[in-house]
């Protein structure tokens, strides 16, 4: 009885942590947004001092626009992700844990590493920073389809167990 | 479901209500009408066992094979 209450607390804390996150990094997202053009603007002069697109950016502003529409799509997704893990969370809290529209959530969350790596591998082709973002991304994406699949099948035995008479 | 519950007609030879039933075999009234509305994906061996207990018949009499 005592194990179960720890771990029962245990879990409330870990909820509580990741919502915490969460709640940061929606404000990171809108700070992004708000300021984008000045975060993109300061990458970009990093990447011209760092790298050999030495002297004017004029000839880059192509590229440099590519960056920033890239970027704002890699925020947009950003944000379909914290809004799938907020209602994810949620969720765990009600005590619904093993249901399907979790797994829906679960797949959103991937479509968002998806989408975020793919803008990242586009972004590569003007700063190769972003390659690694992108790696990331890919990377998250096929973790959370792991946790999905074994959602599924955690979902499937509960529903088999609730129809077993 | 190749497996058809006939549990309704042996309630109806025994006469017996489904939530008496349900009472005497220690299930709730809503699992016995999964049983009863072939929703159900198993039965437990001690969940039949009981059921032919209070209804006095045998597991065939309950459980049926018709092929699809």
């Amino acid at each position: 009885m005592d194990t179960k209450n720890k771990r029962e607390g245990q879990i409330k804390t870990v909820l509580l942590g990741t919502k915490i996150s969460t709640i940061v990094m929606m404000f990171f997202c809108a700070v992004s947004i708000v300021f984008g053009y000045y975060i993109c603007l300061y990458s970009w002069g990093i990447d011209v001092v760092g790298g050999q697109r030495a002297t004017n950016l004029i000839p880059d502003l192509p590229a440099f626009v590519l960056f920033v529409i890239d970027f704002y799509i890699c925020i947009c997704f950003a944000i379909v992700i914290l809004v799938g893990v907020w209602l994810l969370l949620r969720n765990l809290e009600a005590g619904e844990v093993f249901v399907r529209k979790n797994t829906k959530l679960l797949n959103l969350i991937t479509l968002g590493c998806v989408g975020i790596a793919i803008f990242c591998f586009i972004g590569g082709l003007v700063s190769l920073s972003t390659v690694l973002i992108g790696a990331v991304g890919l990377f998250m994406a096929l973790i959370v389809q792991c946790v999905k699949v074994l959602m599924d099948k955690a979902i499937d035995l509960r529903e088999e167990l609730d129809l077993t008479i | 479901m190749a497996i058809i519950v006939n549990i309704d007609v042996m309630m109806a030879k025994r006469k017996i209500s489904a939530g008496d039933l349900a009472s005497r075999i220690g299930i709730t009234p809503a699992n016995l009408s999964i049983l009863k509305n072939q929703k159900a994906k198993a039965v437990r061996f001690s969940t039949l066992n009981d059921i032919c207990k209070v209804l006095e018949c045998q597991p065939g009499d309950i459980l049926e094979y018709v092929e699809d």
